[in-house]
């Protein structure tokens, strides 16, 4: 077989081979030629796509860390559950909250600019009851993922 | 002696298919280069806009913190106290000119960032607390919004929700 590798290596024999000059490609060098550029191919294309993935995770995660940290605002200034809906409403413009049965409140944002769903769940140790040095955990989520949270410590009406 | 010469030259469909296998390459290396300049362009001006979001935030919690003297007011472009001795200042970008943020004697431009924004809240807050949502929007849809909290003067202010 006088393929491209052996041709390069010993050229003399290759040439005596085909002594009219012509020589195509085989078979496996027509498929290891493909095979490179097929890798090259669906690696540039993972290596794009990866980071286009990768500044849209970024950008959700910044807008969940704001919103958590807007929520503890709304948290600290407001005294009553409706109030701090209202306040967290307009923190997020397009949130909505709603209280689970176990008392928690979860409060979920639908991040517009990637159609990304960032949730914030805020868990309130008496539900609806306000309660003094209530000592609140916050979270952030993004796809399932947390990319924030903390506890905080809280007197109503004072500050944390 | 007589010495033979292998002498041949390509056939036109030989030409045609390297010109047409050529061409391919051609146009697969000019569309990935575009696909690439456009992915990394995007990328880069993503970043850029998180980053002076972040910039911008820690700048206006600091200004704001300096003016929370209790008579506060918020316009859509503005924060001020109500002596008007402290007054920050924001304006979106034209075609002339960049977004910039003024306080003081400091003054901030942004790149990516195109609009400031200010919204006033007060509705049944504590202490006569006030919270502020500004608002960056960058090119396209970009956009970031967080709270300032302020105690600013229950009368006072020109934007209200």
């Amino acid at each position: 077989m006088c393929n491209l590798f052996s041709f390069v290596k010993n050229r003399a024999k290759c040439a005596k081979k085909h002594k009219n000059g012509k020589r195509g490609f085989t078979i496996a060098e027509a498929a290891i030629s493909l095979a490179l550029i097929t890798i090259v191919t669906v690696t540039a294309l993972t290596l794009f796509t990866t980071s286009e993935q990768a500044a849209a995770r970024e950008s959700a995660e910044a807008a969940a860390l704001y919103l958590a940290s807007d929520v503890v605002e709304c948290f600290r200034t407001t005294d009553t559950l409706p109030a701090f809906r209202d306040a967290a409403d307009f923190a997020g413009g397009e949130l909505w909250g709603e209280i689970e049965p176990q008392g928690d409140f979860r409060y979920t944002m639908k991040h517009t600019r990637s159609n990304t769903v960032v949730e914030i769940r805020i868990t309130l140790p008496e539900g609806e009851q306000e309660t003094e040095n209530a000592v609140i955990s916050i979270t952030a989520t993004y796809n399932d993922h947390s990319v924030w949270g903390d506890a905080i410590t809280f007197r109503k009406g004072v500050g944390a | 002696m007589k010495k033979t010469l292998s002498r041949r030259g390509s056939t036109l469909a030989e030409l045609v298919v390297v010109m047409a296998l050529v061409a391919i390459v051609s146009l697969i290396i000019v569309s990935f280069s575009s696909m690439a300049y456009s992915f990394a362009d995007r990328n880069e001006e993503e970043y850029l806009f998180l980053e002076e979001c972040a910039d911008a935030e820690a700048a206006l919690r600091q200004f704001v913190a300096e003016m929370d003297d209790g008579t506060t007011v918020c316009g859509g472009n503005y924060i001020q106290t109500a002596d008007l001795t402290k007054n920050l200042w924001v304006s979106s970008a034209t075609e002339t000119k960049k977004a910039y943020l003024e306080y003081g004697s400091a003054k901030i431009e942004f790149d990516a960032i195109q609009s400031v924004t200010f919204e006033k809240y007060t509705a049944n807050l504590t202490n006569a607390n006030a919270l502020i949502r500004c608002t960056l929007k960058g090119e396209g849809a970009r956009e970031q919004s967080f709270l300032l909290v302020l105690r600013c003067a229950t009368n006072g202010g020109d934007v209200n929700v």
